[in-house]
């Protein structure tokens, strides 16, 4: 059986794990903006459309009932 | 060394693998999966040229707590005139020296393609079993979950996680070879970019 460890130590935080391979701070922000821009994008991408489409169900209700409303 | 920095050595991997344009989607994948597990991998890339490399290369070896051997390039290459690589099996001879000889604090494990063929390239290693990624991305991130045990309840450390952080810097490379210049992954820089970037695509 090949070897193996345990590990217990706990995980680098990404400011460590830049500071440890001297990343310069362009670089950091650099690399900060890869996964941070595509997570928010997803994020926002998601919420917008969800609020979207409940803002055009609700606007689609209201102005039904407006129109009800009027015709009424 | 200061004691923070020693701290960070602790989780220290020292990387000797070969450096060719073949072998760079593995290179990815040791980089990515051992940043996922928590680990931080050290090259000889990293190395500034100036003093001796030799000299570097044991100092790189004995500040590593762990460092992983890939012996799977053992064929002649390409260029003439053509010759096997010593550089891996050297190295390898140096983190034994360090464990053995000077007594420090370092474990080292092998890594290889084809199972078995480690008993005939270095017959003195035999006794001791090679973890055997059969080329393969998810090998070598199968082989580093084995090698490197979390003891995690959570799916953080599992091989579709290791995975999908693998995917997620491997899309970010050209991006990274932009803001380096590089032609290639194996440059300094880049190196410590793709380490960083797989910090913070593991996303613990």
């Amino acid at each position: 059986m090949a070897h193996s460890v345990t590990i217990t130590s706990r995980i680098p935080s990404f400011e460590e794990t830049a500071k440890f391979y001297g990343l310069s701070k362009a670089d950091t922000n650099f690399v900060s903006g890869l996964f941070v821009s595509t997570t928010n994008l997803k994020r926002s991408g998601t919420s917008e459309t969800r609020k979207g489409m409940f803002a055009a169900k609700r606007n689609t209700s209201r102005k039904t009932k407006s129109r009800d409303g009027k015709a009424a | 060394m200061t004691g923070k920095l020693r701290k960070l050595y602790n989780n220290a991997v020292f990387l000797n693998i070969p450096y060719d344009e073949k072998f760079s989607r593995l290179y990815l994948a040791y980089i990515v999966g051992l940043i996922h597990l928590g680990l931080n991998p050290c090259v000889t890339l990293h190395i500034p040229g100036g003093q001796r490399r030799l000299d570097k290369i044991l100092d790189l070896i004995g500040n590593c707590r762990y460092s992983i051997h890939d012996l799977s390039r053992v064929q002649l290459d390409s260029k003439a005139p053509r010759t096997p690589r010593f550089n891996m099996p050297f190295e390898l001879g140096l983190a034994v020296g360090v464990q053995k000889l000077v007594r420090r604090p370092h474990e080292w494990f092998l890594f290889e393609e084809k199972p078995h063929r480690v008993e005939k390239s270095l017959s003195d290693l035999s006794g001791t079993d090679p973890h055997i990624h059969h080329n393969t991305v998810e090998g070598v991130l199968r082989e580093l979950g084995n090698a490197f045990v979390r003891r995690s309840e959570d799916e953080a450390f599992s091989l579709p996680r290791m995975l999908k952080t693998y995917r997620s810097v491997r899309n970010q490379v050209n991006k990274i070879k932009l803001q380096t210049g590089a032609q290639s992954l194996f440059e300094s820089r880049t190196f410590g970019l793709l380490c960083t970037a797989a910090r913070a695509a593991s996303n613990h």
